[in-house]
C-alpha cells in the first residue's frame, strides 16, 4: 500500500528534464571516475581469480594487485586548482585528492611486495587479502576526495573494515585476533561518535555538503532565556559536532585523544599490515581532516560563542601533546614495531602542526603534511621493510634481536640506520626535510603576528625539542645494530626482491632530501580553498 | 670549485673505499690516507691562493647594475634570462660604482632615503613595480605570458636586492673561492660556499689534523672499513661547516658531523660509550633544533627571505631589538652546548674519555670549534645589538670566567688522564668567550687564534695520551711516574704539548691568552682604540665609574687569570706525576719509545706550537682582515663613545 503511494507520488512528480540532466551529470561523472572503478575492478579481479588459483600459489596474485595499483596512476586527470565536482557533490577531484590517490596507489605497491616476502603470511590464501587491500586503497582514495558528510562516512568505514579484517587476517593467531577485536571495537565508537557529529552539523546547515560548512546560520538574535539564544544553541550544537567528527578522525590519524588502540593494534597485526595501517591509513586520515578543517568557519563572521573557543590553539594544544605522549611511550619499549607504533603517534603529532597553518601563504597546511607523508611513507616503509625482513629470518621483532645486526647483516642495518635518523629528522635524509617543511609553515605564521603567535613558537620549540627526546629511542636501535656484539654471529640473507624495497626506500629517503626542489613545487600546489 | 673538491674530496674517497672488500685493510688505510692527503694539499693551495687571489674588483656591482637596470626597463624579457649564479657575490662592494647603485636607488625608489635597507613598504612599492613592468613588456608581445614572466621579474628583483643586501654586508669583502648554485628556488635554499680569514685557518686545521688522526689509527683493527669511512665523512662535515655560507646547508653539514661522530664514538670508544655517545647525540641535537627554529625566524624576517649568511648579516641587525635578543639567546645555546659553554659542557668529559684516540682529538681539536666559528659567524655579525647589549656582554664575560676557573678546578681533581685534558679543554675554550664578551680588536683577534691554539694543542695532548694509554692499557695518573726515563722522545714531545696548553711564552698558547685578556682588560679611551666592553657592561668604562653590585670588570679578569695559575697547577703536577720521578712499575720498563707513525702524527703539532708561539703574526695578520671588519660591523651599533 504505502509503497504503490510513495511511487506514485514519485511518478506524478517526475520531471523528464531534470531526470535527464542529472543522468548526464553522472554518466560524465563517471568518465572521471576511471581511477578509482580500475582499483573495484582490480580487487574483484583478484577475488575472482583467488577461486582459481591453488592455494601455494595464490601469493602470486601480488602481481595482479600490484598491476593494480600501478594502472589507475596513468589515469589520474590533471585538474585545475579549483577542481571539479562529481556525483552531486558527492566527491571532488582537485590536486589534493589527486596527490593523495597517488600516495596510496603507489604507497601500496611496497606494501604488497612486502606483505609478498613477509614470512608471516606464507602458505596462506593470499588473493583475499591483495584484494581486500585495494579495498582498503579504494576506501583511502574516497576518503581524499570525498566532499560529502555520507561519502565521508562510507569511504572511513570502508578502510576501516578492510583494515579490521587485514589485522585479523593470520587465523588462529590470538595476538592477531586480540587485535582485530580491540581494533573492530574503537573504530567503531569512533565511527558512532563520528556520524553523530555529523546529524548535527547536518542539522544546522541543511546539508551535507562539507564546504556549506561556512553557511551555517548563526544571525538569530531570538532569546529563548537570559542571554541564551538561538544563536548560542547554533555555535554550541556546531562546537559540539565539530569536536565528535574530530574524534573520529582523530582515530583515524591516531592522535590523542583516540589513541590508544594503536600501539595494540600495531603490535598484533602482521607486520605488512601495520606498516600499511602506520602510513596508509594516517594518510587517508590526514587528507579528509584536512579537507573538513579546510572549511571550518574559522575567522569569518561568527558568533561569540565561537569566537570564544580556541580552535587553533586546541589544534596546537593536542599536537603538542600527541607528539609527546608519543615520543615519551616510545622511550620504553622493547618491542620494535610497539616503538614505531608509539612512534607513528609522534608523527602524528607533527604532522597535527599543520592544522593550524591550513591558510598559511608561505608554506600551507596542506603543503607541509603532503610532504611530510612523503618523506614518512619512504622512511616508515623503509623501517617496516627492515622489520619483516629480519623477522622472517629470526621470528622475533625484539630490540635485543638487533643485537650485532651491523655485522650479520651489514646492507639492512645501514638501511635502517638511514631510515631512523630519518625518523628523527636529521639532514641529509627525507625526514628533515619533512619537518623543515612543518616548522617553515608555523614559524612563518608566528611571524605574521596575532593572537596565536606565542602559541605557534610555542609549538615549534616543542616539536624541536620532541625531536631531541626522540633521537633517544631511535638511537637506541642503531646501538643494538652496531655497539653490542652479539653471539649469533650467523650471516643473514634475504630474498633479492625484499632487499630491493629497502633499496628504493633509501634511494627515496635521500631523494627527497637532495632533490627536494621538484617534489615541493608539486606539493606547494595542494592549498584548499575557501 | 676549490671549496667544493676541499669539500667532498673525503666523501668521494670514502665512496671508494665502500667497494674496497673489507679483508683489504692496508689498502683500505693507504686509500683513505691518500685521500685525506690530497684534502689537505688542497687547503694548502686554498691559503696560498687566498692572498694571492685578485680581488674581482666591480665585478659584482657591474653584474648587480646590469639586473636592476634590466629590471628598471623591462629589457630582459627578450634576452635570455640574466644568470643569476651570483658569481658576483665573491666580490666586495666597490667604492667607485657606489654611486651608481645610488643612482639606481634614486631612480627605482625616490623614497628610499640614504638607508641600506628597504622598508617593508618600500620594498613592496619596488615589487608592484617590477610587477607592473613585466605586465607591460608582455602587453608589447602577444607570445609573453604575463604571469610567468611578472613571476620571473618578481624572482630577478627578489635577487638583484639579496645581492645588493649581500654587498652591503662588509665582511663581503673578505670573501674568497665563493660557489653558488641554486638548489631549493623555492625556498631560495642556495650552495653557496665561501671562506675568509676566519673560517679558512679552521679548513686548514681540519685537513691536517684529518690526515694525521687517520695516520695515526693505522693500528685500528676492528671495522677497519668502516672506521676509515666514518672518518672521511666526518672530515666532509666539517669542512663544509666552515664553508657554507648558506644557512640552510650549514645546518646540513652541521648535523652531518654528528652522524659519523656518534658511530665512531658508539662503536671504537670505551667501555661506558653507549652513554657517552648518545650523550653527546641528544645534547648536539638539542643545540641544533633550536637553531634550525632560529634559522627559521630569521628567513621570514628577512625580505626577501634568505638563508644568506651574507645578505643575513645586513639584514638581521635591523630586527627590532626583542627578535634581536631571542636569536641571540637562542643560537648562543646551540653554539654554547658545542664549545662547550659552562652548564651546557658535562657532555664533554665523557665523550672525550670514551672516545678512541683519533676521534678525541677531532672532538678537541675541531668540533669545539664549530660552536666558537658559529658565534663568530652568525651570532655577533648578525645581532649586533644583542651581542654589544650588557646582559649579554656580562653574561658571557661571566661564563667564560667560570669555564676557565671551573675548567681548571676539574681538571685538577681528575685521576683519569684522558678526563684532565678534556677539561683543559673546558678551561681554554673559555679564553675564548672572554674575548668574544670584550670585542675589542684584542680580544677578537685572540679569541679566534685561541681557537686555532686549542685545536693545536689539545689535539696533541689527546694523541700523547693515546700514545701511553696505548703501552699501559690504563690512564690513572696516579699510577704513572718515571715515565721520561723510558721513553725521552715522547716525553720531550709531551712537555712541548703542556707547556703550550698552560701557557708559557714561546709557545703559542701564551699568545692568545695573552691577546684575550689585554682585549677584556682595555679600557682606554684614546681615540681609535676598542676598549673592552665587558668594562661598559659593568659600567665602570664610562666614565660615570659606578659599577653593577660592586663588581668591576677588572674583576673579572682578575679572577680569569687565577685560571692561568691553576692551569699551571695541574699541567706541572701531572708532568710530575706520568714523566718525573722513579718508574712505578716493572712493567714500564719495557715501553717502546714513539714509533714513527706516533711521531708522524705528533711532529707536525709540535712543530706548529713553537712555530706559532715564535711568529704568531702570520696566523694572526691572516685573519685580523676578517675579524676587524667584524668587530667594526658590531661595535658599529655603539656608535662613537
Amino acid at each position: 500500500m504505502i509503497f504503490s503511494r510513495i511511487l506514485a507520488e514519485s511518478a506524478a512528480s517526475f520531471d523528464p528534464a531534470k531526470f535527464e540532466t542529472q543522468l548526464e551529470h553522472i554518466v560524465e561523472s563517471l568518465g572521471h571516475f576511471g581511477p578509482e572503478f580500475q582499483v573495484a575492478v582490480g580487487a574483484l579481479c583478484v577475488f575472482l581469480l583467488d577461486l582459481f588459483v591453488p592455494v601455494k600459489a595464490s601469493r602470486h596474485l601480488a602481481w595482479v594487485a600490484i598491476l593494480f595499483c600501478f594502472v589507475p596512476v596513468l589515469s589520474i586527470e590533471h585538474v585545475g586548482e579549483s577542481g571539479q565536482s562529481l556525483f552531486h557533490g558527492m566527491i571532488a577531484i582537485d590536486p589534493f585528492a589527486n596527490f593523495f590517490k597517488q600516495l596510496f596507489l603507489l604507497g601500496s605497491i611496497p606494501v604488497i611486495l612486502l606483505s609478498y616476502v613477509s614470512k608471516q603470511l606464507e602458505g596462506r590464501r593470499m588473493g583475499e587479502y591483495y584484494g581486500i587491500l585495494l579495498a582498503a586503497v579504494l576506501g583511502g582514495m574516497l576518503m581524499a576526495s570525498s566532499t560529502h558528510f555520507l561519502m565521508l562516512f562510507m569511504s572511513l568505514e570502508l578502510l576501516s573494515i578492510c583494515s579490521y579484517v587485514l589485522v585479523g587476517y593470520i587465523r588462529r593467531d590470538r595476538r592477531g585476533g586480540e587485535a582485530a577485536l580491540k581494533y573492530i571495537i574503537y573504530g567503531s565508537v569512533a565511527a558512532a561518535i563520528m556520524v553523530y557529529g555529523l546529524s548535527l552539523l547536518y542539522g544546522l546547515t541543511g546539508s551535507a555538503q562539507i564546504q556549506d560548512l561556512v553557511n551555517i546560520q548563526w544571525d538569530d538574535e531570538h532569546e529563548l532565556w537570559s542571554g541564551w539564544t538561538l544563536m548560542t544553541r547554533a555555535a554550541v550544537t556546531a562546537v559540539v559536532g565539530i569536536v565528535m567528527v574530530f574524534m573520529g578522525l582523530a582515530y583515524k590519524m591516531s592522535t590523542i585523544p583516540m589513541h590508544f588502540w594503536a600501539p595494540d593494534v600495531y603490535d598484533g597485526a602482521p607486520t605488512p599490515v601495520t606498516a600499511f595501517l602506520s602510513v596508509l591509513s594516517k594518510a587517508a586520515g590526514f587528507a579528509l581532516t584536512l579537507r573538513f578543517v579546510s572549511y571550518l568557519p574559522i575567522g569569518e563572521s561568527i558568533p561569540p560563542v565561537w569566537e570564544s573557543i580556541p580552535w587553533a590553539q586546541l589544534m596546537v594544544v593536542i599536537a603538542i601533546v600527541t607528539m609527546t605522549f608519543g615520543n615519551l611511550a616510545a622511550l620504553w619499549q622493547t618491542n620494535l614495531k610497539r616503538m614505531l607504533a608509539y612512534s607513528s603517534i609522534a608523527h602524528a603529532g607533527y604532522l597535527m602542526m599543520a592544522l593550524p597553518i591550513l591558510h598559511a601563504t608561505e608554506v600551507s597546511g596542506q603543503q607541509a603534511v603532503g610532504y611530510y607523508l612523503l618523506a614518512y611513507m619512504a622512511m616508515n616503509f623503509g623501517a617496516f621493510g627492515v622489520i619483516i625482513l629480519v623477522e622472517n629470518k629470526l621470528g622475533s621483532v625484539d630490540l635485543a634481536t638487533y643485537r650485532g645486526l651491523g655485522k650479520r647483516a651489514p646492507f639492512l642495518a645501514a638501511a635502517m640506520v638511514v631510515f631512523l635518523f630519518s625518523l628523527i629528522g636529521v639532514p641529509p635524509t627525507a625526514g628533515f626535510t619533512g619537518k623543515f617543511h612543518l616548522f617553515m609553515g608555523v614559524l612563518h605564521q608566528a611571524g605574521e603576528g596575532g593572537s596565536l603567535t606565542p602559541w605557534l613558537y610555542a609549538l615549534a620549540i616543542a616539536a624541536a625539542l620532541n625531536t631531541a627526546v626522540s633521537a633517544y629511542y631511535y638511537l637506541k636501535v642503531a646501538k643494538e645494530m652496531y655497539f653490542v656484539d652479539s653471539e649469533e654471529t650467523g650471516k643473514i640473507t634475504s630474498p633479492a626482491l625484499g632487499m630491493a624495497v629497502v633499496a628504493a626506500m633509501v634511494a627515496m629517503t635521500f631523494f627527497l632530501f637532495f632533490m627536494a626542489e621538484p617534489i615541493a613545487e608539486i606539493t606547494s600546489q595542494l592549498a584548499l580553498g575557501r | 670549485m676549490d671549496l667544493t673538491w676541499c669539500i667532498f674530496l673525503p666523501l668521494i674517497t670514502a665512496a671508494v673505499i665502500l667497494f674496497i672488500p673489507s679483508g683489504w685493510k692496508g689498502m683500505i688505510k693507504l686509500v683513505s690516507v691518500i685521500g685525506a692527503l690530497l684534502t689537505f694539499v688542497l687547503s694548502i693551495g686554498l691559503v696560498r691562493g687566498y692572498r694571492d687571489e685578485v680581488n674581482p674588483v666591480g665585478e659584482a656591482t657591474e653584474e648587480l647594475a646590469i639586473v636592476q637596470e634590466q629590471i628598471l626597463t623591462g629589457t630582459f624579457a627578450g634576452q635570455p634570462k640574466p644568470d643569476f649564479g651570483l658569481e658576483a657575490l665573491r666580490t666586495g662592494a666597490q667604492q667607485s660604482k657606489a654611486d651608481l647603485l645610488a643612482e639606481w636607488k634614486k631612480r627605482f625608489l625616490p623614497a628610499a632615503g640614504s638607508s641600506q635597507v628597504f622598508t617593508e613598504s618600500e620594498h613592496a612599492a619596488a615589487r608592484d613595480r617590477v610587477r607592473a613592468l613585466a605586465a607591460g613588456v608582455a602587453a608589447k608581445d602577444p607570445e609573453v605570458d604575463a604571469d610567468a614572466l611578472a613571476d620571473d621579474a618578481e624572482v630577478a628583483w627578489g635577487r638583484a636586492l639579496e645581492l645588493q643586501y649581500a654587498l652591503g654586508s662588509k665582511q663581503t669583502q673578505h670573501m674568497r673561492f665563493t660557489e653558488f648554485t641554486p638548489w631549493i628556488p623555492l625556498f631560495n635554499v642556495n650552495y653557496f660556499l665561501g671562506v675568509d680569514g676566519l673560517s679558512l685557518p679552521l679548513v686548514w686545521l681540519t685537513a691536517l689534523l684529518t690526515l694525521l688522526c687517520l695516520v695515526y689509527s693505522w693500528s685500528i683493527d676492528k671495522g677497519t672499513k668502516g672506521y676509515y669511512v666514518l672518518f672521511l665523512l666526518l672530515e666532509t662535515g666539517l669542512i663544509g661547516v666552515f664553508c657554507a655560507l648558506d644557512f640552510f646547508l650549514f645546518y646540513v653539514f652541521w648535523e652531518i658531523v654528528l652522524l659519523p661522530m656518534y658511530f665512531l664514538i658508539g662503536v671504537w670508544g670505551g667501555e661506558n660509550r653507549l652513554y657517552a655517545a648518545i650523550k653527546f647525540f641528544i645534547y648536539t641535537l638539542v643545540g641544533s633544533v633550536l637553531m634550525l627554529v632560529v634559522m627559521l625566524i630569521m628567513y621570514f624576517t628577512s625580505e626577501p627571505h634568505t638563508f644568506n649568511v651574507l645578505t643575513l648579516m645586513a639584514v638581521v641587525p635591523e630586527f627590532s631589538l626583542g627578535l634581536q635578543w631571542w636569536i641571540f639567546g637562542l643560537l648562543f645555546i646551540g653554539f654554547a652546548i658545542k664549545v662547550p659553554v659552562f652548564p651546557f659542557h658535562t657532555w664533554l668529559p665523557d665523550a672525550h674519555v670514551e672516545a678512541p684516540t683519533a676521534v678525541s682529538v677531532m672532538l678537541a681539536g675541531v668540533l669545539l670549534k664549530m660552536g666558537g666559528y658559529g658565534l663568530f659567524r652568525f651570532s655577533y655579525p648578525m645581532t649586533p645589538d644583542a651581542a654589544t647589549s650588557k646582559f649579554f656582554i656580562a653574561l658571557i664575560a661571566c661564563l667564560g670566567m667560570v669555564n676557565i676557573v671551573y675548567g681548571a678546578l676539574c681538571a685538577l681533581a681528575q685521576k683519569d688522564f684522558k678526563r684532565l685534558v678534556a677539561y683543559s679543554s673546558v678551561s681554554h675554550m673559555g679564553y675564548c668567550l672572554l674575548g668574544l664578551a670584550a670585542l675589542s680588536y684584542y680580544g677578537i683577534n685572540g679569541a679566534a687564534l685561541q681557537m686555532f691554539n686549542h685545536g693545536v694543542s689539545s689535539a696533541m695532548m689527546f694523541l700523547l695520551v693515546g700514545v701511553i694509554y696505548d703501552r699501559a692499557h690504563h690512564r690513572d695518573l696516579t699510577k704513572f711516574g718515571g715515565i721520561g726515563l723510558q721513553m725521552p722522545w715522547y716525553t720531550g714531545l709531551a712537555t712541548i704539548a703542556f707547556f703550550a696548553s698552560l701557557g708559557l711564552p714561546g709557545l703559542n698558547g701564551f699568545i692568545s691568552e695573552a691577546m684575550c685578556f689585554l682585549g677584556a682588560w682595555d679600557s682606554s679611551t684614546a681615540p681609535g682604540a676598542t676598549p673592552s666592553l665587558i668594562a661598559t657592561a659593568f659600567g665602570d668604562g664610562t666614565h660615570e665609574a659606578v659599577s653593577v653590585g660592586g663588581i668591576s670588570s677588572k674583576w673579572i679578569v682578575l679572577v680569569s687569570l687565577l685560571g692561568v695559575v691553576l692551569t699551571a697547577c695541574y699541567i706541572l703536577w701531572t708532568i710530575q706525576r706520568v714523566y718525573l720521578g722513579t718508574i712505578k712499575n716493572e712493567e714500564y720498563k719495557t715501553f717502546p719509545d714513539v714509533s714513527f707513525r706516533e711521531v708522524f702524527a705528533l711532529a707536525p703539532l709540535a712543530f706548529l706550537c713553537i712555530y706559532l708561539g715564535v711568529y704568531p703574526s702570520i696566523l694572526i695578520d691572516f685573519m685580523d682582515g676578517s675579524l676587524t671588519t667584524m668587530t667594526d660591523m658590531v661595535r658599529g651599533v655603539l656608535g662613537s663613545p
